[in-house]
């Protein structure tokens, strides 16, 4: 179906599916896709909340600094976060606060400090590297101002209370949540995030994957069965030929209402087609026949001119010039005669069984008398007692007309080699001759009706020796073809059915 | 030999009288079935000469009345298209031979011939001019006694020429009847197959047999 060369019909519509199936399913994902990504930020932001929530249920507001250290280690030391957790005092004058805990890099640092308030004093502690996958321990304790609470001054937290902080290495999220007299930001890595979007892409890009699979299955499944009605027609048409146009592609009760109109309008367009090359074949048979009798006549005429006692020399030379042409005539007749005949498939069959290697003996005689006179080689390998059952006298016409092409065609000084034996699919009779290259185009076109490669137009066939031959052979239903291309030899075949009885 | 020929065409018929006239034949043609057949009966002829599609009755149950009246008088069938049952039936009918239209008057001649010698009970299968003979059965040519090695063809066309011996033939003819539709007019085979049964039959006798007739054709023996 899909072979190579045109693009196929059914391989189309499968990828059109897949293409609009793989639309829908992609715009679905994303909208999907981005639906969890919304979702799962503001569980994050809800977990968040939580962590922060059992922090903030250790401490009251008058905690100091020692108070926050242990609260931290007892609610985080043994958790599998990754928690970053720091406080901001909320001393008189400026804020400060402490960073520390996962690696704050500048650009984390820039990030974060830029949801402080303004004039916040940030201290940056030590990283200790061994303790970035437990943030919440790497809190260092103290800020410089150590002494009596003071008065608490409100955080000027800008909305909103949770933020993202972008660094090189990670993504962290932070909440801010104040009381009075300090804030607490408590952030979570957004490794863990997009490692959980990760797997869901994972799960709507396979998921995806196969429904378009399942889509183009079904498509070419689909298309396979619409389309099966053009299989038919394909293969009723293949078969048609200008003689065989009787076949009609049936119609299935299960064809769709479309393919049974195609099917409709293609039958009757063969209907139609057959009629009128019935017609013009049997026209032509009919002009052929008609044109027998008076050329029958006119020669008859001619002959007993010929035959009687006063003529002249010269004007017995003339007439035989005509009756040359008479014969002429009637052989071109008779050719048109049995073409429209094999094309409207009403060629005459008288089929026989005899002796095909004592048929060909005057032919053989022929060829080599002819190729004698042409300064040919000529070779006959005829197997004797080859029994064939045919049209004696079709076949005799086939052959001849092969061996006259033969040597017609051979090039100056060249060989015709004609062999018939015995094979395995029946008698096969080939007749080689040298001839100069032949491309491949003009090969294929041998045996069109009125052909003549460029190179042989002289002599007097018309072009229709080796058409003749093959619809002849064909109607005989044995099979004239051309021989694989050989180096400086061009050769025919014809294969026939071997008679049973010795 | 006295013919009745059986022919609505009238060129054919003419040319057709004309021709048998020519070779020694007495010719009675009518265009008409009913006549041919009240003549047939009537008159103690060689042989007929039937056409089969002609007004009144057609030749095909001409025969079939003649040979009901066991009436065992030669007859050649003509008919314009050959199909092999419309063959069939008439052979069937009791014809002797059959011929389709268009065809050469030597040809009929020769069936005639043919025909009328089988209905005398003489051998069908001997051809004999001057001293030259030819059995058809075993494919045997002899002159004076001496056998004549002969390939396929030769045979084929020393056989046309002995069957109406003393008859020119054109190149043309020759070809057409030896041959058979379809061969190469511009080959000269003719020419070489006649040089060469000349240099088998004639070449060692003081009698030619094969004469050539300036610009008309061939022909074996004397003319007559």
């Amino acid at each position: 179906m899909s072979a190579g060369g045109p693009s196929s019909f059914r391989v189309r519509l499968a990828l059109q599916t897949m293409l609009v199936a793989g639309i829908v399913v992609a715009g679905f994902g994303a909208g999907a896709w981005w639906f969890a990504l919304d979702q799962q930020a503001r569980n994050y932001d809800l977990r968040i909340g939580q962590e922060a929530r059992r922090l903030w249920s250790q401490l009251t507001p008058r905690d100091r600094e020692e108070q926050f250290a242990r609260a931290v280690e007892k609610i985080f030391s043994e958790s599998e976060d990754r928690v970053a957790v720091t406080v901001m005092w909320h001393t008189e004058g400026n804020p400060s606060v402490t960073l520390s805990g996962p690696a704050w890099d500048d650009a984390n640092r820039a990030a974060f400090v830029g949801y402080l308030p303004q004039g916040s004093e940030v201290v940056t502690s030590a990283v200790d590297a061994d303790r970035t996958t437990r943030p919440a321990r790497a809190l260092s304790p103290g800020i410089g101002n150590a002494g009596p609470p003071r008065r608490p001054i409100m955080p000027e937290i800008r909305t909103p209370d949770f933020f993202t902080v972008e660094g090189k290495a990670e993504k962290w999220r932070f909440g801010a949540f104040s009381n009075p007299h300090y804030t607490v930001f408590v952030g979570l890595s957004r490794d863990a995030l997009q490692a959980e979007a990760r797997g869901t892409a994972l799960w709507f890009a396979g998921g995806g994957t196969l429904a378009l699979g399942i889509a183009g299955l079904g498509a070419w499944y689909a298309s396979g069965r619409a389309i099966r009605p053009l299989d038919r027609m394909v293969s009723i048409a293949d078969r048609m030929s200008a003689g065989n146009l009787s076949d009609r592609i049936p119609l299935h009760g299960g064809d769709d209402h479309e393919f049974a109109q195609l099917i409709g309008a293609l039958n009757n367009m063969t209907a139609r087609l057959e009629r009128s090359f019935e017609q013009s074949a049997r026209f032509t048979a009919d002009a052929s026949h008609e044109l027998k009798t008076p050329l029958a006549v006119i020669q008859s005429t001619l002959n007993d001119v010929l035959r009687s006692e006063s003529l002249d020399e010269e004007t017995s030379e003339r007439i035989g010039v005509s009756l040359h042409q008479v014969s002429r005539l009637k052989h071109i007749t008779h050719s048109l005669l049995l073409l429209s005949q094999a094309d409207a498939g009403e060629l005459p069959i008288h089929r026989e069984r005899y002796d095909l290697s004592d048929d060909l003996a005057g032919l053989m005689d022929d060829a080599e008398s002819l190729s004698e006179t042409a300064g040919l080689a000529f070779e006959n390998r005829i197997e004797p007692g080859v029994c064939v059952e045919a049209d004696r006298a079709l076949m005799h016409q086939v052959f001849h007309n092969l061996v006259s092409n033969a040597v017609k065609y051979s090039t100056p000084n060249g060989r015709v080699r004609v062999s018939l034996g015995r094979g395995t699919e029946g008698a096969r009779f080939e007749i080689r001759n040298t001839s100069a290259e032949i491309p491949e185009e003009v090969r294929q076109r041998l045996f069109e009706r009125f052909y003549r490669a460029e190179s042989s137009r002289h002599g007097e066939g018309f072009g229709l020796g080796l058409n003749i031959a093959i619809e002849l052979a064909r109607a005989n239903g044995t099979v004239l073809e051309l021989l694989p291309s050989e180096s400086g030899m061009i050769g025919f075949a014809v294969t026939m059915p071997v008679s049973s009885v010795p | 030999m006295r013919i009745l020929l059986l022919e609505d065409q009238e060129s054919l018929r003419q040319s057709t009288r004309k021709g048998l006239e020519e070779m020694g034949f007495a010719v009675d043609a009518v265009e008409d079935g009913d006549v041919a057949l009240e003549r047939a009966l009537a008159v103690p002829f060689d042989a007929l000469v039937l056409d089969i599609m002609v007004p009144g009755r057609d030749g095909l149950s001409i025969l079939r009345v003649l040979r009901d009246k066991k009436n065992a008088t030669p007859v050649i069938l003509l008919t314009a298209r050959s199909t092999l049952p419309e063959k069939i039936e008439g052979l069937n009918l009791g014809a002797d031979d059959y011929l389709t239209k268009p065809f050469y008057i030597e040809e009929l001649v020769a069936r005639l011939r043919t025909v009328a010698r089988r209905h005398s009970g003489a051998p069908t299968h001997l051809l004999e001019v001057a001293d030259l003979r030819m059995d058809l059965i075993t494919r045997k040519a002899s002159r004076g006694g001496a056998e004549i090695e002969l390939s396929a063809r030769e045979f084929q066309l020393l056989e046309f020429l002995m069957r109406t011996p003393g008859r020119v033939f054109s190149r043309v003819q020759i070809y057409e009847q030896v041959w058979g539709y379809g061969m190469d007019l511009e080959s000269n085979l003719v020419e070489v197959y006649v040089q060469r049964l000349r240099a088998k039959i004639d070449k060692e006798h003081e009698t030619k047999l094969l004469r050539t007739i300036r610009g008309a054709g061939y022909a074996l023996g004397e003319a007559g």
